[in-house]
């Protein structure tokens, strides 16, 4: 696997413009921004750590070869590029969208506002836990949040776990959870800015963004296919 | 959470349904060479009076199918003498028999001569016993078709376009005929005329060599059929041969092939090893064209250790393939592994080393052996001399069945043999590890058997 490849593939699959308007939108917000998407992508590094750690003893155990799980791991990225690019832009998630942390009013209204905004998204059962949450408990599931749905699943995706595990295979556990590691602070990276007004220019953008990058893990994926097939 | 488990259990599914387990049997250098030596059986026993061979057994019918085919003819006689170069009993007097098949077969024009019958000839069947006969003078040192392998060398030359793409067809009266090209006639004349450089040197076969090598290399697959790439075990074969050709730096002619029958395969040594300044004739493209078509290579076998009787790779990878179809497989793969040997660039350049190519080579020959119809298998069978030693498809095998399996079986031996020797008593590669998978470039199956 190239190298490069495999970077431009791990970024490309965590698709951090995709995943922004996820996190705490107001500007006011940044500090609580910046700690849930650093818990998150902390925590998701662990995690493709362990992945990358395990990958030749699972794939040993499967009886596959690296180049086999190259184009598997290819199809996986097709598919999710196409979802990344197709389906409609992943709207904020409730419990995401906390208000600034020592507003109890401001958080009953902003959690209420955004319960709705969770059903068209389809990530209902985090409604639930913004929901409960009250004031002296906001800033702990605020935090939280940054394990569930950040961290997982929206950064421990299929997409980016399998490439991890192909690419720990091909090169390496250090180079596959570094790749990892570093695809991921796009995330903490794109926290530093506040999210765009609905329907503005600037979420125009974003979303284009978003097709952008899902367009160019669409050709990582087809390289990574192309690879594994005429790979020896 | 929900969702997210759900996706991963789907992407886990598409993972699997995708990388099918692979399994690659124990190949050693003894049971391939076993396995070698039961395919020559089939063919001393299952040859006529005439130097011909049974074409075709459907052991399900139990009968003896009609139809012959000169090229295959000729390559069985080649992988034979193959066989007889690495000591098989019988090879070199079931080599010789269908040889004499051949001789009467001859159609001589002016300083040509062509192998086949009817009015059109195939530059094949000629290519194959250029080839086949090569082998013989190298095992023997015999000179007695010395003239002859001139004369179809001739045959050949005449048979290049100027783009130096091989034409399929000889027309006995207007002669080359324009425009039909095979998928394998062209590879098999580059062998031909690549042997015919080695044992004659300082005759200039190399100038079409390397005009045909270059032409496969770099506008075959845009010319003739773009889609998919031609997986040509006999362009390797070609390969494997320039590049033991005596070093563009060192450009001293090769000595004349003497007698001894060294346990080589062919006259490409594998023990020749160059340093990096040390070049073989192959040019970049010949060696691009030879990572890539190792990757071919490398593909097919990965598809075919998927396959399996039982279970979901039944049905999503279908049955396996003819004993030709692998056989190609093996011994493209281990001779661009001699080429490999041979020239240190293509041996960094291609994915994963030599090791990688010699690992799949050898995982095609364990396929290869545990396939293999042995004699207690065989004995229940009305006809077991037709059958054991065989490799069937599908209820019926063929004689080019035994013959590619035959010469993948004996390259792979040598390779064995040789990374015995080097790594002095280390365990060989077995089981796993080949990888996937594009059912377009799957190892051929019977309508797409080589020739």
């Amino acid at each position: 696997m190239n190298q490069t490849l495999a970077l431009v593939a791990a970024i490309t699959a965590v698709n951090p413009a995709r995943l922004h308007p996820a996190l705490p939108a107001a500007r006011e917000n940044r500090k609580e921004r910046l700690q849930i998407a650093a818990i998150g992508a902390l925590t998701a590094t662990v995690g493709l750590g362990g992945i990358a750690l395990v990958a030749q003893n699972v794939n040993d155990a499967l009886d596959v070869s690296a180049a086999t799980t190259r184009i598997a791991v290819g199809v996986v990225l097709l598919l999710s590029a196409g979802r990344d690019f197709f389906a409609t832009p992943i709207s904020p998630v409730p419990s995401l969208i906390s208000p600034p942390l020592l507003s109890p009013s401001r958080t009953s209204e902003s959690t209420t506002g955004t319960a709705g905004t969770a059903g068209t998204a389809g990530t209902a059962g985090t409604a639930g836990t913004a929901g409960t949450a009250g004031t002296a408990g906001t800033v702990k599931t605020s935090l939280a949040t940054g394990l569930v749905p950040l961290a997982f699943p929206l950064l421990l995706a299929p997409g980016l776990g399998l490439l991890t595990m192909s690419a720990s295979i091909d090169e390496g556990v250090f180079f596959a959870t570094a790749a990892a590691a570093f695809a991921l602070s796009t995330v903490v990276g794109s926290a530093f800015f506040p999210s765009a007004e609905p329907e503005s220019v600037l979420a125009c953008a974003t979303t284009g963004a978003a097709r952008f990058c899902a367009a160019l893990l669409l050709l990582c994926a087809t390289g990574l296919i192309v690879d594994g097939i005429f790979d020896i | 959470m929900a969702a997210g488990l759900l996706t991963w259990a789907v992407a886990l599914g598409a993972v699997r349904a995708v990388a099918h387990p692979e399994f690659c049997p124990t190949a050693t250098a003894h049971n391939t060479r076993a396995a070698a030596t039961a395919a020559v059986g089939w063919f001393t026993r299952n040859q006529q009076p005439d130097g011909s061979w049974i074409y075709r057994y459907d052991k399900e019918r139990d009968t003896i199918e009609a139809g012959y085919n000169l090229v295959r003819h000729a390559g069985v006689i080649m992988s034979l003498y193959q066989a007889a170069h690495a000591g098989i009993p019988g090879a070199l007097a079931a080599a010789d028999a269908g040889t004499e098949y051949a001789l009467r077969r001859l159609v001589r024009q002016e300083d040509k001569t062509a192998f086949g019958t009817g009015r059109q000839l195939s530059a094949g069947a000629s290519a194959l016993l250029t080839a086949g006969l090569a082998e013989r003078r190298e095992v023997t040192g015999d000179p007695r078709h010395d003239d002859l392998l001139a004369s179809m060398g001739r045959f050949l030359h005449g048979q290049l376009t100027d783009e130096a793409a091989i034409l399929a067809y000889w027309d006995r009266e207007t002669g080359p005929i324009p425009g039909y090209f095979s998928p394998f006639y062209t590879g098999e004349t580059l062998w031909a005329l690549a042997r015919l450089h080695s044992l004659f040197p300082e005759d200039g076969w190399d100038v079409p060599t390397r005009k045909v090598a270059q032409y496969i290399s770099t506008s075959r697959d845009d010319a003739e059929r773009r889609f998919p790439p031609i997986s040509d075990h006999w362009a390797a074969y070609g390969i494997a041969e320039i590049a033991a050709w005596p070093s563009r730096t060192h450009d001293k002619p090769a000595s004349a092939p003497a007698s001894p029958p060294a346990p080589a395969l062919s006259h490409t040594n594998t023990s020749t090893k160059r340093s990096d300044s040390d070049l073989s004739p192959l040019t970049p493209a010949n060696i691009a064209y030879a990572i890539r078509t190792a990757g071919i290579f490398g593909v097919q076998t990965r598809f075919e250790s998927q396959r399996s009787d039982h279970g979901i790779q039944r049905w999503t990878r279908g049955p396996y393939a003819p004993g030709s179809g692998l056989g190609t497989i093996g011994e493209g793969m281990a001779a661009l592994w001699r080429a490999g040997r041979a020239d240190p660039r293509l041996a960094t350049q291609v994915p994963g080393g030599l090791d990688r190519m010699a690992e799949r080579a050898t995982c095609a020959a364990g396929m290869l052996v545990t396939r293999q119809i042995t004699a207690s298998e065989a004995a229940g069978l009305q006809h077991a001399e037709l059958a054991q030693g065989a490799w069937f498809y599908r209820g019926d095998t063929q004689m080019d069945d035994q013959q590619h399996a035959l010469s993948a079986l004996l390259a792979v031996s040598q390779i064995l043999e040789e990374t015995v020797r080097e790594k002095s008593g280390s365990p060989i590669f077995s089981r796993r590890k080949p990888a996937l998978s594009h059912p377009v470039i799957a190892a051929p199956t019977r309508r797409g058997t080589p020739e």
